[in-house]
């Protein structure tokens, strides 16, 4: 039952932090969250490829795509990004 | 079965809901005081002689009966306006559920906290119990916690379908390609049932939607005892 925050506490309250879903974003405020879900996605992995593999600066992003984009999406993404077609440049991945 | 109960909107169980049961008597109110009105003047005017020579214009009249229907659209408008600015409002939720229109069924997907994902298929009706609803029984109903803001992300896999449930005053396009946000919140425990709202195919009619509004804590078990 890990959440990614690594707090492994089991839950007892919707309004648990570590249960509760992401705020709504500031920028994105269409009832079209179409482009909210992509840009956590892409921000994701930009953070990942700046700050090594899982970084803890990350954790927030791949919440709010987690808690938002279709899981059929992300799949689809990540196999683009495998793939090398994936339509945002991303930074070189780091070598560790 | 229908009954004359089908001829009204569905009792509200959400604040949303409420508000848009009183702007539709308050626009039915004004609807039938103006059809009364115009089916007054048109009976008078089949019925009357016309026997008045000089009657040729009437300034204070006309300018009556072109201010008023201003007025009266303004009296529709704002709070339709008001309305439209509420329903669009996403309150803090402590839940997202996505939901994914397929040829034809709805699938749905919680992963806030774990990874939670299931088909919501109509049952047949051959496979009906007796107190069943034909045409409206589900699969797996979807749970979710009564007076608790909730995010709806909605989309689709194929086709457009519409995620409607007349009780929560919700109706909202699932298009391929984008996510539509909503907001859902629950006054009761209670079973809500709606239907597809988009022609969608050929079983665009057997794709019936089931919420079920439960206490919060017991949803949080539903989450947790799922793997
Ligand atoms: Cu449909």
């Amino acid at each position: 039952m890990s959440n990614g925050n690594g707090n492994d506490k089991p839950v007892r309250s919707l309004e648990d932090p570590n249960f509760k879903t992401c705020l709504q974003d500031a920028r994105f405020q269409n009832q079209n969250a179409t482009k909210w879900c992509f840009t956590m996605f892409v921000d994701f992995h930009k953070c990942e490829r700046l700050l090594g593999e899982g970084s803890d600066c990350c954790g927030q992003f791949k919440k709010v795509y987690r808690a938002i984009c279709p899981n059929e999406w992300v799949q689809k993404w990540e196999e683009q990004i495998e793939e090398g077609n994936f339509p945002v440049d991303l930074p070189e991945k780091r070598n560790k | 079965m229908s009954t004359w109960k089908t001829l009204f909107l569905q009792d509200s169980a959400s604040p949303l809901m409420e508000h848009l049961t009183l702007f539709h008597d308050h626009t039915i109110l004004i609807l039938i005081l103006i059809t009364i009105l115009v089916s007054q003047m048109l009976l008078s005017m089949l019925l009357n002689k016309l026997s008045h020579r000089f009657l040729l214009e009437g300034q204070l009249i006309e300018t009556i009966w072109t201010i008023l229907p201003a007025i009266i659209l303004i009296l529709i408008a704002l709070p339709s306006l008001r309305l439209l600015y509420i329903l669009d409002e996403i309150n803090n939720p402590s839940i997202t559920i996505k939901i994914i229109g397929h040829q034809w069924y709805w699938s749905y997907e919680y992963s806030d906290y774990k990874n939670i994902e299931f088909d919501s298929y109509m049952i047949p009706t051959k496979e009906l119990n007796s107190f069943n609803f034909r045409l409206l029984e589900v699969d797996n109903r979807t749970p979710f916690p009564y007076k608790t803001q909730i995010r709806l992300l909605v989309t689709s896999a194929d086709v457009i379908h519409s995620w409607t449930v007349p009780s929560m005053g919700i109706k909202i396009d699932s298009t391929p390609g984008r996510l539509n946000q909503a907001n859902l919140i629950a006054n009761r425990s209670s079973i809500f049932f709606g239907q597809c709202s988009e022609i969608c195919g050929a079983n665009h009619s057997f794709m019936p939607i089931i919420l079920e509004s439960i206490k919060p804590n017991l949803f949080l078990n539903w989450i947790i005892s799922k793997t």
